[in-house]
């Protein structure tokens, strides 16, 4: 039977590409759970005693709030600014897509080394000195994500008969805003989810902007795994654990979101 | 006054003229069909008159009221769009209640409406369908209620049916007509295509290349064409240059003429038509069954004829045989230049 072979090849294809991506994270698991691990093939105990140390740890809780706080709020701050620029960029003034194509390339275009002493220099004095607090970072999470706002929003608004729509609704008696919330925005639904959920991500494990601009003023979630590194492996995996399982939900959660009528 | 009345509606897009000039006045209760080729203006002359395009110059009059500087929402215009533009966040039901929900109805009232309209377009067992569950001919019936659940003074079609198959368009522009008469709508529908804008309308506005080429009823924009674009784009007609009209029908001057393929004989006239005296002599060149129609290529003079011969049995004529045509003298129309 070929076709069966085939499929045969295929799925054990799969099967070992799965399987190197899982390993590392596997033996990850494998040591936050080990009491020690250094003599033998297998650690030499179980032990969930690497969690609990970490969940009670204050200055770990403490980082993860921080993290979630300024993650949410640049997030949000992107969003909100975000949509209606593209709304307008794709109703009225749709010439401007080439420019924008190119801007959102940008935020990739320079290293974040480099484009964090940038930051540095214009929020250091000035019309807003904000360099050092959280709000910088607030500021410069906003323009991290805009590439991933940008391009899952304008792939929606794309999909979107926007127009007719638009016209549509206003013929119908909805002004301009109206059309826009009730006729158009809950068509994004999905398009926003997904934005949301890759910004999301990113920032989370974002490390170099927040030890930059920051540091240890704010200690963020990646600044509190790189200033614990040494403490124990054990416990340094089980934050990684944490961490992924706390990815791995949002990823979850974004599908499922994004499936629902 | 008439119900609608267009002066000198003039637009442009950056300097290119979509149409100049635009004059018309429409009865209420009327079936006006804009009829052109794409590209002529029909849309945006439309799209102008609702409100969604900016005009450069003229006035429109609607009940008397100038509705020129307006927004569509005020103008109290319903209409449907070639792609539905129906809201996929929203069931059949919630779509067509749109229009009274924004306006503040009692939620009641909106119900009773909504079902009755939904009757009306013949969508009961759909309703609580979202968009993306139903078909095109079923979406289009949607765009339909919408646009007629509010009442609008007038309601414009934006070619409704161009994106259905043969079956469901005829049935839906037979459903549209007859809703459009027992409500008594005054009504403008856009198309391109010359038999569903007979089949429909009252009257006719031709177009080509921004302006309104000849208007009438159908009967008329079909058996006197004003021009050879007229006579092109609405039927199979013969157009028979100036040398040749003088020559056969005694014309002066350089007019050009256009006969109808129905109108012109091979070997002998019908019975009490007119002809033209002089018969013109040529070769069946093609012959083609088109059902109750034979249609016949005759090269005569140097020109080929397309003549329509009834399907009957009793006369057929054979590709290579010499034929006669012969012209029915009421039906042979001047064009102007």
């Amino acid at each position: 039977m070929p076709a069966n072979n085939k499929l045969l090849g295929h799925k054990l294809v799969i099967a070992v590409i799965v399987l190197i991506m899982l390993t590392p994270i596997a033996a990850t698991l494998l040591y936050s759970l080990s009491t020690r691990w250094g003599a033998a093939v297998l650690p030499e105990g179980l032990t969930l005693k690497w969690y609990i140390d970490l969940l009670s740890d204050p200055r770990f809780l403490l980082s993860f709030a921080r993290s979630l706080f300024v993650c949410t709020a640049g997030l949000l701050l992107c969003i909100v600014v975000m949509i209606p620029v593209i709304f307008i960029v794709f109703y009225s003034l749709p010439g401007l897509k080439k420019i924008f194509n190119f801007i959102v390339v940008l935020p990739f275009a320079v290293p974040p080394v480099v484009s964090s002493v940038g930051l540095l220099q214009l929020y250091s004095d000035g019309f807003l000195p904000i360099s050092g607090t959280f709000w910088i970072l607030i500021f410069t999470y906003f323009t991290i994500v805009i590439p991933f706002v940008y391009r899952s929003m304008a792939n929606s608004f794309a999909a979107v008969s926007l127009h007719d729509l638009m016209d549509a609704a206003r013929l119908l008696g909805a002004s301009t805003p109206q059309a826009f919330f009730k006729c158009v925005l809950p068509n994004l639904k999905k398009g926003i989810l997904s934005a949301v959920f890759i910004s999301f991500s990113i920032l989370i494990g974002e490390f170099v902007f927040a030890n930059i601009l920051v540091g240890t003023r704010f200690e963020t979630l990646q600044i509190y795994l790189f200033n614990t590194r040494q403490i124990s492996g054990h416990f340094t995996s089980a934050l990684v654990i944490f961490y992924f399982a706390f990815i791995f939900l949002l990823t979850f959660l974004a599908g499922r979101l994004g499936n629902r009528k | 006054m008439s119900y609608v009345v267009v002066t000198n509606l003039t637009k442009a897009f950056d300097n290119t003229p979509v149409f100049a000039n635009i004059n018309f006045t429409i009865e209420k209760g009327e079936f006006i069909t804009l009829l052109g080729p794409s590209g002529c203006g029909k849309s945006t002359l439309l799209r102008c008159i609702a409100g969604l395009n900016s005009v450069n110059d003229g006035r429109i009059m609607v009940e008397g009221e100038d509705i020129t500087d307006l927004p569509p929402q005020k103008r109290g215009i319903g209409m449907v769009f070639q792609a539905y533009a129906l809201f996929p966040n929203m069931t059949a039901r919630e779509n067509i209640a749109f229009g009274l929900k924004i306006k503040g109805m009692d939620p009641a009232e909106i119900d009773q409406k909504v079902k009755s309209v939904i009757e009306l377009v013949e969508l009961q067992g759909r309703e609580d369908h979202l968009i993306d569950e139903l078909s095109g001919g079923q979406r289009q019936r949607v765009a339909l209620a919408r646009a007629l659940v509010t009442r609008p003074r007038i309601l414009f079609l934006d070619e409704p049916l161009s994106a259905l198959d043969a079956k469901i368009r005829k049935r839906l522009r037979y459903m549209i007509r007859q809703i459009q008469k027992e409500m008594g709508l005054t009504t403008i529908f856009v198309t391109h295509d010359q038999e569903e804008a007979m089949v429909m309308s009252d009257r006719i506005f031709l177009m080509n290349k921004g302006e309104i080429v000849q208007s009438g009823s159908p009967d008329e924009v079909y058996t006197r064409p004003v021009n050879e674009f007229a006579a092109g784009f609405m039927g199979n007609y013969n157009i028979i240059d100036a040398a040749r009209s003088r020559d056969y029908f005694g014309f002066n001057g350089s007019v050009k003429t256009a006969v109808r393929p129905e109108a012109i004989f091979i070997n002998h006239p019908a019975e009490g038509v007119e002809c033209t005296p002089r018969a013109v002599s040529g070769v069946i060149t093609f012959k083609q069954l088109l059902g109750n129609v034979m249609r016949y290529a005759v090269k005569a003079d140097g020109q080929d004829f397309s003549v329509d011969v009834l399907n009957s049995h009793a006369e057929q004529y054979a590709e290579g045989q010499k034929v006669q045509l012969y012209f029915t003298k009421s039906e042979i129309n001047e064009l102007r230049a």
